[in-house]
């Protein structure tokens, strides 16, 4: 398992120069890039369910980017998207299409329904934890005007 | 002409921030954000393709339509873009103009730089689905091939569905030629290792997330995009695999 975690940094990191990401974020894109792909390792060694691991490491790991992203004064993007790549299922769609050339329907409809799934857990989580940061956000700024008013 | 000027810097940012790999709410959001510093309402329509702003003042409308060709990953320059975008006030339009030209010449890390993290993706992304060390070492030299040749055709603005099939096709021949001398293991491995440098599994999630918050149009076309990436690399690695199989055998 630590060692997939260190090549899952590895790879995030590559990723992360790729995208020219510089400095301070590349580090702390390449962190939260290994704690997404460690907590999906941990759901499944707890046997949930394949979905539910991608759930909960794009909630895992949207919370760190948000947090990383306070302190380093910079768009949530710059980590989130770096921190995604180990998780975003790249494989799945190119075996969803190799399988549909192969004419191999059955295999491409099963693997293209999971992919997809995958694709929407990953987004839904995104969605979950920066809603309620906004939720929380909005809640400080009105605490805020109605000291000064 | 203020007006013109405000208008001008609004929708440059805008084009920037999409053209760079911005969510298409942080471009509509940017465009405002500059408007109503320098007092003036705004409207912006972003789509993956294009971008329409329109400035009100004083019964005055002016607007401005942009259309976005080509678009890359460079979170460098958004990154900039923002952090300029929260000290617009202090700044008057000419200025800010030249501020934001500096940004768009921002270089990207070096080329064999880029090699080396092309390299290392793909062979960490070979282990990551279950390869071993061996497939490690074999695919680094297959994910160096990949990054060379989007580099090369980068300059002549080719398709991206040429440019991925030739991409999946090189990345499986090169994956059964070291199998054939031995340098790897698993061929799938090393193929989707570094099938994951081109592969748009960001774009689909992202066409998600988009769909999710409402923009149907830029969430429809980033999974049509990704779904057609993913059909030119399946037909390149089809066909080389079944051109080195037919060799072999």
């Amino acid at each position: 398992m630590f060692t997939q975690i260190l090549f899952a940094v590895l790879a995030t990191l590559g990723f992360g120069i790729i995208f020219n990401i510089r400095g301070k974020n590349l580090f702390f894109s390449a962190l939260v890039g290994g704690v997404s792909w460690g907590t999906y390792l941990f759901c499944l060694e707890l046997s949930t369910s394949l979905i539910f691991a991608y759930f909960a490491s794009s909630i895992v790991l949207t919370i760190c980017s948000e947090i990383f992203a306070r302190l380093l004064k910079t768009p949530v993007t710059s980590i989130l998207i770096s921190g995604l790549i180990p998780l975003v299922p790249g494989s799945g769609i190119y075996y969803t299409m190799y399988y549909i050339l192969e004419k191999n329907t059955e295999k491409a409809i099963s693997k293209g329904a999971e992919t997809l799934f995958i694709a929407v857990a990953l987004s839904f989580g995104i969605v979950v934890v920066s809603s309620l940061v906004r939720i929380i956000k909005t809640g400080q700024k009105n605490r805020y005007s109605r000291n000064i008013s | 002409m203020t007006l013109n000027k405000v208008l001008r810097i609004a929708s440059y940012a805008g084009k920037m921030i999409l053209e760079n790999g911005g969510e298409t709410y942080r471009a509509e959001d940017m465009v405002s954000r500059i408007c109503e510093a320098h007092e003036t309402s705004a409207d912006c329509f972003a789509t993956l393709s294009g971008i329409i702003v329109s400035v009100t003042k004083d019964d005055v409308t002016l607007s401005n339509v942009i259309r976005i060709k080509s678009r890359t990953v460079n979170l460098e320059k958004v990154h900039q873009i923002n952090d300029l975008a929260r000290d617009t006030k202090y700044y008057n339009c000419d200025d800010f103009m030249g501020k934001l030209k500096n940004i768009d010449g921002i270089s990207r890390y070096s080329i064999p730089f880029n090699l080396l993290a092309h390299a290392i993706t793909a062979a960490s992304f070979a282990v990551l689905f279950g390869g071993t060390l061996k497939d490690f070492w074999g695919t680094l030299p297959i994910g160096a091939a990949v990054y060379l040749l989007s580099y090369s055709f980068s300059k002549y603005e080719l398709n991206g569905i040429f440019v991925n099939t030739l991409g999946g096709a090189i990345s499986a021949f090169l994956a059964y030629y070291f199998y054939s001398i031995g340098f790897v293991e698993n061929t799938d491995k090393a193929i989707i290792g570094s099938l994951m440098l081109l592969v748009p599994g960001l774009a689909l999630t992202n066409g998600i997330r988009d769909i999710i918050a409402g923009d149907y149009m830029t969430g429809m076309a980033r999974g049509t995009e990704a779904l057609l990436v993913a059909t030119s690399l399946a037909v390149g690695t089809g066909a080389a695999i079944s051109l080195s199989l037919g060799g072999n055998f």
